[in-house]
């Protein structure tokens, strides 16, 4: 069953153009000059209930503006969106009950005051009933471990702590989809884990349906088997993160240091990308050489004294998306 | 010297980005002088008087759009400045300046100042010359009262940064702020001249700074005061901008002495 | 209304331990604002104490005047002006979406949970005012010149409600709207002294275009002297066209959002 389904949506914004001055200020109230900007240039795809969808593309490339058209917060120019059987922006306060959305860095909690003041307030928004809150305050407050973080002010809290407490704000009324905008961002490690595992464990019992849109390669490893990319209002991507790896991610990132200085670096399928004295930072391609054998012949030929293995950063990806296309069309 | 001209120029383009605010603060000069001139004119007519405790219905007029004049050299903002620099921990910036830190907060404002007071000088002193009939009452006077316009400026400035220091000691500021600005609206002169007081209090005046932020300048300007008492609301208006001086210095001090040790 | 009720008095709960939060600076910020009503009445108390007044208003009934306005400013303080501060505020820092993600209506939402007890003292005040004056002028209460000027001040608020609305409505189509509030807040001060002592012009306008009239002037009249019926009909006709006006508008900035996405 499908939680969520879009089709072909789309979104022109009509900004007028202003020029600099006094003078264009005074010119432009009498005569505008619009332009139209394509936010979404027809997306459509679909999330099943239960599903952990990862959303991903750069700053700008439509991410937010889809968030926006699923949380009935933006008219779309047109398109068909249903979420749980709602039309996001036509049922609005119909449908916002089921949802819950945590917003990036916007603050979401009462700044002077404890958390639980803020999730009292929200038994009050979404009238949930006391014991129900209660147990699922119990519940939530026990997976992340913040017992004794919630009755402290928030201004006195750390960021994690802060995205902590915001994670059960947005999860109190039990959502049956929930939008996750960068959830990990700004965090040190544990904290990021200690989110997903909640995230997931969420996810597995009570089969809510999440989105999640993020710059971290890690947190899509860790959360979400299916993603879509969008790139300039297109989707660009969507189907299995294994797919995409075996097939487009088959470029790892390769940082070596060296106990002594080399001098240089040559094998098939392997890009020298940075060279120092002390340390290599190589790209191999996998579908050349096999990675193992990469690591064999470094270990084999240079005293080496640290590797470490990384995906190539989410703007790499998507340029190698569009040349994997290009060529597909071609050919 | 440079370096102070340079936080001068960094005010002065802090307002240039509220612009639009002045501009309509602006409004509020005929707007204000729209009700006191109707307020009089009902006054004066009913009490069939040509003059009520010394002033004619120009004069009172006179008096309010003067009193607005000396409120735009005179007007502050350094309490909410250093209320946001306490809060944030800028503030450490402006400690770590080889420069004067009161000084800094001055030539900031000085910056900020000169826009507000190009945008409505000059409608406020048409307003009073060619509504309003306003006079000059000779060069003496108005030399005076320029004097006592800086005066009367430093003395708000100082004030203003006592309790914006305040924000060291304590957790919020913005009320105390707000009852200052109550304090000056009633005992600065700017709502009625002070001779409308009953004696008692006047006298009690007399020992406050208040009474130098608007009322002795604009009385100065019109000439009510004979050049001997001028002369002393002067010396006064001195040692007070001293005195003030050597206590916010002090209070600099130990601001520093408190976030040094606390860690702000 | 059930839920908007429960709504309302779980968020001024917290907006009261927000500001005892900072306790002392509570009592502070209440003390400026009582001392700020007091403005106007001491300017009168300074002006009666040395000439005879104005043609038609002995110094209890200007108190009365300036009472009932403090008291409609005071309402309006606590229940209103957060609306428009807060969503100034929101569509400033890209916020707004805060509160379309509630299962509300927003201007429903926010109008629950803009209670400001900053203003209580303002409300005090008014009272304070109005007891000295109504004892002093020996008013009955139990008068239809009473339920008048009652209605009065209920269409006072709509007025206030209304202009707040619009003003927060505007914050959606121009960025600076906070100098907007300020000029809102300077043109009231026209209403703190009897619309008679103003021009035929100004009189016209603050009857009939901007009523401000009906926040003092007209209830203080149809208390001391009774007034037309015709001018009680046509403040009502004008409140209720500034509603629409405002709602209107409210609608018109929701749809501009939801297409602009902030």
């Amino acid at each position: 069953m499908n939680a969520i389904t879009v089709k072909n949506l789309k979104k022109v914004y009509r900004t007028h153009k202003r020029g600099k001055g006094m003078w264009n200020a005074v010119v432009s109230l009498f005569n505008r000059k619009y332009e139209n900007k394509h936010a979404l240039k027809g997306v459509s795809f679909e999330v099943e209930e239960g599903e952990v969808l990862g959303l991903i593309g750069p700053n700008g490339a439509g991410k937010s503006t889809t968030i926006k058209a699923l949380s009935g917060i933006l008219h779309p120019t047109s398109g068909d969106v249903k979420v749980i059987g709602y039309v996001p922006w036509k049922d609005r306060v119909k449908y916002v009950k089921h949802l819950g959305v945590v917003l990036g860095q916007k603050e979401q909690l009462w700044w002077d005051l404890p958390a639980i003041d803020t999730f009292y307030m929200n038994r009050e928004v979404y009238q949930i009933p006391n014991n129900k809150f209660k147990r699922r305050l119990n519940y939530m407050v026990k997976l992340l471990d913040v017992k004794e973080v919630i009755n402290s002010p928030v201004r006195d809290l750390s960021l994690g702590e802060r995205m902590k407490c915001k994670l059960i704000a947005a999860l109190l009324h039990s959502p049956k989809v929930v939008f996750l905008d960068e959830p990990t961002i700004g965090l040190d490690i544990i904290a990021r884990d200690r989110l997903r595992d909640f995230v997931k464990e969420v996810n597995q019992k009570e089969g809510t349906t999440f989105i999640v849109t993020t710059h971290d390669m890690q947190d899509i490893e860790k959360l979400c088997k299916r993603i879509v990319i969008i790139n300039h209002g297109v989707i660009v991507y969507d189907g299995l993160l294994e797919k995409l790896k075996s097939t487009i991610l088959n470029n790892k990132i390769i940082d070596v240091k060296f106990e002594t200085k080399v001098k240089g670096f040559r094998l098939k399928g392997c890009k020298l990308l940075e060279k120092g004295d002390y340390n290599f930072v190589i790209e191999a391609d996998t579908k050349v050489t096999k990675i193992k054998k990469v690591i064999d012949y470094l270990l084999l030929n240079y005293e080496v004294a640290d590797i470490n293995i990384t995906d190539p950063p989410i703007e790499e990806i998507i340029q190698r998306i569009y040349k994997e296309k290009k060529k597909w069309v071609h050919t | 010297m440079g370096s102070y001209l340079a936080l001068l120029k960094g005010g002065y383009k802090e307002a240039l980005q509220y612009r639009f605010d002045f501009v309509v603060g602006l409004l509020r000069v005929p707007l204000t002088l729209i009700i006191f001139y109707f307020l009089w004119k009902a006054v004066f007519a009913f009490n069939g008087t040509d003059v009520i405790n010394g002033y004619t219905f120009e004069t009172m007029i006179g008096y309010y759009v003067l009193s607005m004049i000396v409120g735009m050299f005179t007007w502050m903002d350094v309490d909410n400045w250093l209320r946001w620099d306490v809060k944030s921990g800028e503030v450490v910036s402006e400690f770590m300046r080889p420069l004067n830190f009161v000084f800094q907060y001055l030539f900031r404002q000085w910056g900020m100042s000169t826009l507000s007071i190009f945008i409505s000088l000059v409608p406020t002193f048409l307003i009073g010359y060619l509504f309003v009939g306003l006079m000059f009452f000779g060069w003496l006077n108005f030399v005076f009262f320029t004097i006592s316009v800086v005066l009367a400026m430093f003395i708000v400035f100082l004030i203003t940064m006592f309790i914006g220091l305040l924000a060291f000691w304590l957790t919020d500021i913005s009320g105390l702020i707000k009852v200052k600005n109550m304090f000056i609206a009633f005992l600065s002169g700017s709502l009625v001249p002070l001779s409308f007081f009953p004696g008692i209090i006047q006298k009690v005046f007399a020992f406050l700074p208040f009474q130098y932020m608007r009322y002795v300048p604009v009385n100065i300007y019109l000439g009510i005061y004979s050049v001997n008492e001028t002369l002393f609301h002067l010396g006064v208006m001195v040692l007070w901008v001293v005195v003030l001086y050597i206590f916010v210095h002090y209070q600099s001090k130990l601001a520093l002495k408190k976030m040094s040790g606390v860690g702000i | 209304m059930s839920r908007y009720l429960r709504l309302f008095l779980k968020n001024s709960a917290l907006r009261l331990s927000s500001e005892m939060a900072y306790k002392w600076n509570f009592w502070v910020k209440t003390f400026a604002v009582a001392l700020g009503d007091l403005i106007g009445p001491v300017l009168i108390l300074l002006i009666y104490s040395t000439t005879s007044g104005i043609q038609g208003w002995s110094l209890a009934e200007f108190i009365l005047f300036q009472g009932t306005l403090t008291l409609v400013i005071g309402f309006s303080h606590v229940f209103f002006t957060l609306i428009g501060v807060q969503t100034i505020d929101m569509v400033r820092h890209g916020k707004f979406d805060a509160a379309l993600i509630k299962p509300y209506n927003p201007l429903l939402y926010l109008s629950f949970t803009s209670f400001d007890w900053d203003g209580l003292a303002e409300i005090f005040v008014g009272l304070a005012l109005l007891t000295w004056s109504f004892i002093t002028l020996g008013i009955v209460i139990f008068s239809w010149n009473f339920v008048l000027y009652l209605f009065l001040i209920a269409l006072a608020l709509v007025l206030f409600y209304s202009l707040v609305v619009m003003i927060s409505s505007l914050a959606f189509l121009l960025v600076k709207s906070w100098a907007l509030f300020a000029l809102f807040f300077r043109t009231i001060d026209f209403a703190r002294y009897p619309l008679d002592i103003y021009g035929q012009g100004l009189r016209v306008l603050f009857t009939f275009f901007l009523p401000l009239g009906v926040a003092s002037f007209y209830p203080a009249k149809a208390l001391l002297d009774g007034i037309e019926l015709t001018i009680v009909l046509y403040l009502m006709l004008s409140m209720s066209i500034f509603l629409a006006i405002s709602l209107v508008l409210w609608h018109f900035a929701m749809k501009k959002y939801s297409s602009a996405g902030g």
